[in-house]
């Protein structure tokens, strides 16, 4: 079961980096190194935050795009990149919390109670840390040690809903060979057992 | 909340971002955080000790399983701050001219 966890991290970490070498080539290197192309990054990273944080999950994907901007920018932000680590963390938390949900819901029927997806938890938690530390607008109250690490957070939960909300989303026969969406979802369900809700 | 249990607090979330970045790997930065929480620990009172070791550790970003830090409860700055424009000297700096590197 480990070796399958961590084949699918590999395969997130190539991905994403796949996404963070088209982001940078294309958007965030159009200007000489410096300020300029620093203000051209925390654009991105807030226009993509904002259209996060307004944004409701579907089953569409609509979402996609700007979770990867947006992690991609915030990656460039802080200077780092995602690594298998970070991926396996991410993967195991969510087959979990699915597990723990689906588990839930079983329970939450009898009860007349709504219990959300994992994907609307980890968008909660995503829309939280964004407008705890302003990054779709607005002024936060957190200084600057502590923005950072609001960022860093919002990546690890950003992660998270991206996993989460591909397992949402309609899966595919995956034979044109792109890697969007879809292969995320599909990589995502070959590790759960337990069916998880829609976005 | 004390002023030592909120430097506790404010280690904890630097430790999960440390260990974040490195992807949970060990770090000399994480040594150095790990000696400052051991030193603040010793100053916290019963009480404070108790509410921590019932919590739990919330600085392990790998383990799947343990939350990140809350955010609630961080030192604020003197004001609202904005995400902004960084190294920039002037105005004029920030009109890019023909043959810029």
């Amino acid at each position: 079961m480990d070796s399958e966890f961590n084949a699918v991290a590999e395969q997130l970490r190539d991905w994403f980096d796949s996404v963070s070498r088209l982001a940078s080539e294309n958007f965030f290197n159009m200007l000489p190194e410096g300020p300029h192309r620093e203000a051209v990054v925390l654009d991105i990273l807030r226009r993509n935050a904002r259209i996060l944080a307004e944004g409701e999950l579907d089953a569409d994907g609509k979402l996609y795009s700007p979770l990867c901007y947006f992690l991609a920018a915030a990656c460039r932000k802080l200077r780092t990149s995602l690594g298998v680590g970070h991926w396996l963390a991410a993967v195991g938390n969510v087959v979990r919390l699915g597990e723990q949900l689906a588990r839930a819901r079983t329970e939450s029927v009898g009860l007349g109670l709504e219990v959300d997806s994992p994907a609307a938890f980890f968008k909660h938690e995503l829309d939280e840390v964004i407008n705890h530390a302003a990054l779709a607008g607005g002024v936060s109250y957190l200084d600057k040690e502590n923005r950072e690490i609001a960022l860093g957070l919002s990546v690890n939960w950003g992660m998270r809903l991206l996993l989460a909300y591909a397992l949402g989303c309609a899966g595919s026969s995956n034979d044109s060979g792109r890697k969007d969406l879809a292969w995320i979802g599909n990589l995502m369900r070959s590790l759960v057992t337990a069916p998880i809700g829609t976005p | 909340m004390t002023e030592n249990l909120a430097e506790h607090r404010q280690l904890e979330r630097r430790l999960w971002m440390t260990r974040w970045m490195h992807e949970g790997q060990e770090s000399a930065e994480e040594d150095a955080i790990l000696d400052e929480l051991e030193a603040v620990w010793w100053k916290l009172s019963d009480d404070e000790r108790s509410i921590l070791n019932e919590e739990g550790p919330r600085c392990w970003p790998t383990d799947p399983s343990l939350l990140p830090p809350e955010l609630n409860g961080t030192p604020y700055s003197h004001g609202p701050a904005q995400w902004s424009y960084e190294g920039f000297r002037s105005a004029s700096q920030a009109i890019l001219a023909a043959g810029a590197t």
